[in-house]
């Protein structure tokens, strides 16, 4: 796809975010931890709170961008969405912020994502619901009702097809959790996985292990996003969003079979990858870091496929021989811990950590990182990814 | 009255009322296997939609099938995702591939295999579930075991 106009227009200047815990963890409300990763955010951009004009968070966030806008005494809101899809929202949000702030619609605009499972519902157990309506009534009487069994049904036939082993799928884990125990922050750190815990832990819905499963999380994450040419008389040094893409590939459905989705053994990435490489006028080649959302390992492995840092099926492969881990991998994922074992702020800390990489200042520091992958929402009905470059 | 389910009362009832999907709920509350298609493009889709994802037509016709299919890929579910299941796990969830359908799939349970043999492949039958008056849920069972005939 020829024609985007955002290259190097639109940047992030400023991140903020709450201390991750566990689910239930949390004795403040997610309004409050709200509050706090956006004034962190807009302090860390060296703004002042009644500067931001636009608010974009998404699904399943419980305070709403009017609640936020009206909470923070923002003076004007020029800018407001509510994007349609879970975790797939990561990267979307920025996308919409870029739109925004780069067709004058808004000045500086803040995504955020704020999660408290103990207080709201657990994202691994099924929705609270009487009946099962439209696609869930296909599905939620068959006990299929979390993501990580609808994940697994794909990761299985994909295991099947191309003759991934839970080698493979450990390594993702192992990686992310090494990852952590580099990061202060991260819920896993002190608490290193080997090989033997790993393949030691019980199934959760065979075959995703306790390890292959993200983390339930509490707490909150934001990103100010403006115009390049305004970031210039800003305190921080600006990551540059080179391009981004959200939406879906064919019938990736709704309710939690979509057993026939078009591309059942990928990510849902499989067709916006190459517009995200067009867009940004780079290729695989050229990515020194990744930030892929996982809430199960197994979507990891396609995402890789996806985005073309390995051929369709050879992920398993690609992932044995220490490719994804710091520092000597050929791509190092998820370098904070990411959502198996920073933290699942559904996804959005991920956004926060590849904006870290290309300042230099991960704590697992890609040496001389110009180009970091986000991808938000791996298998998700609705997906999104992103480039960020180091302006 | 107490029903022989593969799995115990207390997940959610399927809605059978929804406009888009009430007519296929008939037909299973018969006990008739049928999925739709397209009458312009014979293309099949599952679950009910008012039009064709892949020509556009909203003429379409409820097409009996024979009622085999293959396990296309499945689960074994350990962990209690719903509070109803806690004495229930483990138990399977399946995808078959729908036979005469070009490869249209659905969810299910397998609710003749015990344990964990399931394998990919494995061809099997429909049967019917009656989980609550007037409405049935398709299931499956190892082709080799159901009372289907070719």
């Amino acid at each position: 796809m020829s024609g985007w106009q955002l290259k190097n227009k639109t940047c992030i200047v400023g991140i903020g975010e709450t201390q991750f815990m566990r689910w239930g963890r949390s004795t403040r409300s997610s309004f409050d931890l709200a509050c706090e990763a956006i004034s962190k955010a807009v302090a860390d951009a060296g703004l002042n709170i009644h500067d931001i004009d636009g608010l974009v968070t998404y699904a399943l966030d419980q305070n709403h961008v009017a609640k936020m806008a009206t909470g923070l005494g923002l003076p004007e809101l020029r800018y407001a969405t509510f994007w349609p899809g879970g975790g797939g929202g990561t990267a979307a949000v920025i996308m919409d912020a870029a739109m925004a702030v780069h067709c004058g619609a808004a000045n500086y605009v803040v995504c955020y994502r704020s999660l408290c499972q103990g207080q709201e519902r657990r994202f691994g157990q099924a929705k609270p619901m009487d009946v099962a309506t439209g696609e869930a009534a296909f599905t939620t009487p068959y006990g299929l009702v979390s993501p990580a069994q609808r994940l697994g049904l794909q990761v299985k036939r994909y295991m099947h097809e191309y003759h991934i082993t839970e080698r493979h799928l450990a390594a993702v884990a192992l990686a992310c959790n090494k990852h952590a125990q580099r990061n202060p922050r991260a819920l896993m750190n002190g608490k290193p996985l080997t090989l033997e815990t790993y393949l030691s832990s019980r199934m959760i819905v065979d075959p995703l292990r306790l390890y292959d499963c993200c983390l339930e999380s509490d707490g909150a994450c934001a990103i100010v996003v403006t115009t390049l040419e305004r970031a210039r008389s800003l305190k921080k040094k600006p990551v540059s969003i080179l391009a981004a893409c959200q939406g879906a590939g064919a019938r990736q459905g709704e309710a939690p079979g979509d057993v026939n989705r078009e591309g059942y053994l990928t990510a849902n990435f499989y067709k916006m990858a190459s517009d995200l490489y067009k867009r940004a006028e780079v290729t695989p080649k050229d990515v020194d870091v990744a930030q892929i959302y996982e809430s199960c390992t197994g979507m990891v492995l396609m995402a890789l496929e996806d985005f073309g840092f390995c051929g369709r099926g050879e992920a398993g492969r690609f992932v044995e021989t220490g490719a994804l881990e710091w520092p000597a991998g050929r791509l190092p994922i998820n370098t904070s811990g990411g959502n198996l074992a920073e933290g699942y702020i559904h996804g959005l800390e991920l956004v926060n950590e590849g904006v870290r990489q290309m300042r230099g200042d991960s704590t697992s520091q890609v040496q001389d990182a110009k180009i970091c992958l986000v991808a938000g929402g791996s298998g998700a009905h609705l997906v999104s990814c992103m480039l960020l470059g180091r302006e | 009255m107490s029903r022989q389910t593969y799995l115990p009362q207390g997940l959610p009832l399927p809605f059978t009322g929804d406009f888009d999907t009430r007519d296929w709920w008939a037909f299973a509350g018969r006990h008739e296997l049928v999925f739709q298609r397209c009458s312009a493009c014979r293309t099949f889709r599952h679950p009910p939609k008012p039009i064709c994802f892949n020509c556009g037509s909203f003429q379409f016709a409820w097409e009996p099938v024979s009622g085999f299919g293959t396990i296309y890929s499945f689960v074994i579910a350990h962990h209690a995702a719903h509070p109803s299941l806690k004495e229930r796990v483990p138990y399977n969830i399946v995808v078959v591939d729908v036979e005469g359908t070009n490869g249209l799939r659905v969810a299910g349970n397998l609710i003749n295999v015990v344990g964990q043999v399931i394998k990919i492949g494995t061809e099997v039958h429909a049967t019917w579930e009656d989980i609550s008056d007037g409405v049935a849920l398709l299931q499956w069972v190892t082709a080799e075991q159901s009372s289907g005939n070719r």
